[in-house]
């Protein structure tokens, strides 16, 4: 396959990325970590992130080995049609199942913040509206807003906790010598916390499009450790400020964070809502992103020219989904069903692709394929 | 425009050439033109030794007469004597006229019939010999006009005070007036099937991105209308979204404004008869920008770009922002205000946005009004509707004063956009935005601001993004964004326009975030040392 017209820089990448992954995860992170290892919970960040920048890592250098194709291409390629094709389902399905899971953290977020009493209906249903519009758009569309919103949104998260230190007490980030309760085996419950983590499976959609595919790993890998900066950052402010048995008691500890913010504003009386409405716009990022990506493998992977109605004939599902998850225990189970998922096309399938790949290589070198690559 | 002539002659060879018998051509013509009383044929008598009958042929109205009986008429009437030598090369009688006879400073030989009509139709004057199948087109185009004016719709403070006219020749010599650079290109091509008017394209050719130049003239090239009124009809033809609110070509007046966007590398489109010049590729931002900018001290053109950025969001928000507040979160309302605000919508019959909509009603009605009628009577208009309807408006509880604010200062905030395209679009938004804010409060702004927002990103001005440079982000192009950076720290022309010529002044670095730190006076002495 030709290289396609629109070229992303690294910077592009990183983003996207960032975009696809800071949303909802990060909101529910604190309390999840909290209720899984009480006081060191925190520490659950950067270790998690480390794990996932091996994941980032791997996906990114499996992707180079086919710098022309995305994975529902190669991944035919390698393991044969129906193997393939059900590769491309699992990846397919794991950024459609981003939406609704992310819509109802959003719902909560609308629902307790800006508009009380408004029904469900008409949060998701406005917001799957504007999303179908936003993914059936073109690429070069799709990684402009991200950039721009995202960008907003990191800056006016990061200014939040930074204002959040200001009740911040160190006793309460004692990992080693405080005594907490340590629940690993409620951990299945609060897999979700994945979700702050999870995303970057996308280079493996990116690769085509790339303006040198030689950076795209630096930069994956890059983007994780951002994001596990800013993951650390957050939990660290969060546990710092409520402790971490306020923390687990709260179901949106990030929004209590922002409460906590009071500083004296004359035009607003309070600054929760800037945080909310970037909030607002990061879930949207995810959810478009994830939206897009979704359509755009599902048009690749069954032949079409345009993936732009796929978001339209998907809406209806969508809404479906999430009606069905309004019930938070459901939301939970499927939270848990969906870090499987996460798990899978972030860590194991690519590992997996990473390894066949490499035999393949092994067994039949290709000529001048290193000469191709650059 | 005299090479696009020479192509014409060359492509006009399947049309009908010129006979050899005057007699035929001046039929021909008077068949074709000379129905009309304004068309003048004065035949006339070349005094060689062996006569020649010629005929002069023009408009009356469109020539300058004294060109004419001047240097023509006079020119042809050989009172001295006559240099023998080409009276007897009589095959090359119009070419020795042409070369030796005429004083006249354009002028040259054609054999179309149909070019010749559309060059006489646009005021030139065509001259005709018995027996020679030529003819000779003379340049004496002079018409009334008026004179270089002070644009009214983007007046200044501090700047130069000229406008284009209506006259296309004298906008291109304008312009060749601020950019001596033998790289300035003024190219014409005719468009209209019946107007045939002029429509030049003007760019400097070692800077612009030819790409750009290419694709103008390439849908420049696609139009075929009957007429080219004004400039706004090319401008809906070329646009490249056709179904958006926001205008992707910047359409404007002021002679320095286009000199200044043909420096940075854009193309500009001059029309005939009509003083506004399109300019393209061009970003949302720039329909923000004043020609003023530029003019002040860098600190003070900052404060002026702020408070224009500040307008255009009121102007776009403010009215639906307070609905949205009131309505759904007036918690978010410091208490002093909220309790302000409730006491004054104390008895007010009208639901808020119900209140905020009639106000922008009346707001945009008392404005075409006041833009409808004659000057004078305009402005009390303004005065009636404002002043005395609204605090008619507040005594008698129909509407809180509150409100009144709200909505004057919207309306105050959109005047200081110094465009009237993007003020429009935005007073054209507004309302769907306050129904929003009705229906979705804070949410619902923000969902339609996504909207906005992919949609403008989506919207590209001759292949540069609506929203550079914020969108993609070009750190290098921020200097002359919500602010500007002084003179010297602008090293480089906008990349977002992708110029061939990147460098826009002599210095040390490429960026204005490190030239910001030379001012000229420290480079002056790091020299001296």
């Amino acid at each position: 396959m030709k290289k396609e017209t629109l070229f992303l820089s690294s910077r592009q990448i990183i983003l996207l990325i960032l975009g696809i992954t800071i949303g909802g995860g990060i909101l529910i992170l604190p309390g999840r970590c909290a209720r899984v290892l009480g006081a060191g919970g925190w520490l659950l960040a950067p270790i998690s992130g480390v794990i996932f920048i091996f994941g980032a890592w791997v996906t990114a250098r499996l992707g180079r080995f086919f710098p022309d194709e995305t994975v529902m291409e190669f991944s035919r390629r390698l393991l044969g049609r129906p193997l393939g094709i059900l590769v491309s389902l699992v990846f397919i399905l794991f950024f459609f199942l981003y939406v609704p899971v992310e819509i109802r953290i959003l719902q909560e977020l609308v629902n307790i913040s800006i508009l009380r009493r408004a029904p469900s209906w008409f949060v998701t249903g406005a917001f799957l509206l504007v999303l179908a519009y936003t993914a059936s758009g073109d690429f070069d569309t799709m990684t402009q807003v991200n950039e721009f919103l995202i960008e907003v949104c990191i800056v006016v998260g990061l200014l939040v906790a930074l204002l959040g230190w200001r009740y911040f007490n160190p006793v309460h980030v004692r990992p080693i010598f405080s005594v907490g309760k340590m629940e690993l085996s409620t951990y299945w419950e609060e897999a979700g916390m994945i979700l702050a983590y999870t995303g970057y499976p996308v280079v493996l959609m990116l690769y085509p499009f790339t303006r040198r595919p030689r950076e795209v790993s630096r930069a994956s890998v890059l983007a994780l450790v951002m994001i596990t900066l800013i993951n650390t950052f957050f939990i660290v402010t969060v546990f710092g400020v409520f402790g971490y048995a306020e923390t687990a008691g709260q179901a949106w500890p990030g929004l209590e964070l922002a409460k906590a913010v009071n500083i004296e504003v004359v035009v607003l009386e309070r600054l929760d809502l800037i945080l909310i409405i970037s909030w607002i716009s990061a879930i949207f990022t995810t959810c478009f992103l994830a939206y897009f990506f979704a359509a755009f493998g599902l048009s690749r992977m069954l032949g079409l020219r345009s993936h732009s109605y796929i978001p339209w004939a998907l809406a209806p599902v969508v809404y479906y989904l999430s009606t069905i998850l309004n019930n938070y225990f459901t939301w939970n189970k499927w939270l848990s069903y969906f870090s499987i998922l996460a798990v899978l096309t972030g860590l194991v399938l690519p590992l997996f692709l990473l390894v066949i790949a490499l035999l393949q290589r092994w067994l039949e070198p290709p000529a001048g394929a290193e000469e191709e690559k650059g | 425009m005299r090479g696009d002539k020479e192509k014409r002659k060359n492509t006009g060879a399947g049309a009908l050439h010129l006979f050899p018998e005057m007699e035929k051509n001046i039929s021909y013509l008077k068949e074709k033109i000379g129905k009309s009383n304004d068309v003048v044929f004065r035949e006339y008598v070349l005094n060689l030794p062996d006569p020649v009958p010629i005929c002069i042929i023009f408009v009356d109205g469109l020539v300058s007469k004294e060109v004419i009986n001047e240097y023509i008429l006079q020119a042809l009437t050989f009172k001295g004597e006559l240099k023998s030598e080409w009276i007897r090369d009589k095959k090359n009688l119009v070419r020795h006229i042409k070369d030796n006879v005429l004083s006249i400073n354009e002028a040259q030989i054609l054999t179309n019939l149909e070019d010749l009509i559309t060059m006489v139709l646009s005021g030139e004057t065509l001259i005709l010999f018995d027996g020679h199948d030529e003819g000779l087109i003379c340049n004496t185009r002079g018409w009334a006009h008026r004179g270089v004016d002070e644009p009214e719709t983007e007046s200044v403070i501090r700047g130069p005070r000229v406008g284009f006219t209506e006259i296309l020749r004298f906008n291109t010599a304008q312009i060749r007036r601020w950019i001596r650079d033998p790289d300035l290109r003024v190219r014409v091509m005719k468009i209209g099937r019946r107007s045939k008017s002029d429509i030049a394209l003007v760019y400097l050719e070692s800077v612009a991105n030819p790409r750009v130049v290419k694709e103008v003239e390439k849908r420049l090239g696609r139009i075929d209308v009957d007429g080219v009124m004004e400039s706004a009809v090319l401008q809906e033809m070329i646009e490249d979204r056709h179904f958006t609110l926001f205008p992707t070509i910047q359409s404007t007046e002021r002679a320095d404004r286009v000199v200044a966007a043909v420096l940075e590398g854009k193309v500009a489109v001059v029309t005939d008869n009509t003083p506004f010049v399109l300019i393209v590729p061009v970003s949302f931002w720039e329909f923000y920008y004043a020609a003023e900018d530029y003019y002040h001290r860098w600190p003070m053109a900052f404060l002026l770009r702020i408070v224009r950025f500040l307008s255009f969001f009121f102007s776009l928000y403010l009215p639906s922002l307070y609905v949205a507040l009131s309505t759904y979160n007036p918690e978010l309302i410091p208490f002093t205000l909220t309790i302000r605000l409730a006491g004054s919508r104390e008895g007010v019959p009208f639901p808020l946005f119900m209140e905020v909509l009639l106000m922008e009603l009346a707001i945009e009605i008392i404005r075409e009004a006041s833009a409808r009628l004659p000057g004078p009577l305009g402005q009390t208009i303004g005065i009636v509707g404002g002043f005395i309807l609204g605090d008619a408006a507040v005594r008698a509880g129909l509407i809180s004063p509150l409100t009144t604010v709200v909505v004057a200062l919207t309306a105050i905030s959109s005047f200081t956009a110094p465009n009237f395209g993007m003020a429009v679009s935005m007073r054209i938004l507004r309302f769907p935005l306050v129904l929003v804010a009705m229906v979705g409060g804070l949410y619902g702004l923000a969902l339609v601001s996504f909207i906005l927002l992919v949609h403008t990103a989506g919207i590209r001005s001759f292949g540069v993004p609506f929203l550079a440079p914020f969108v993609p982000l070009q750190p290098a192009d921020l200097k002359d964004s919500i602010g500007r950076v002084p003179y010297w720290a602008m090293v480089s022309r906008p990349r977002s326009y992708r110029p061939l010529d990147l460098k826009r002044q002599k210095t040390k670095t490429g960026y204005w975030w490190k030239a910001f730190f030379h001012p000229p006076r420290r480079e002056e002495k790091d020299k001296e040392e």
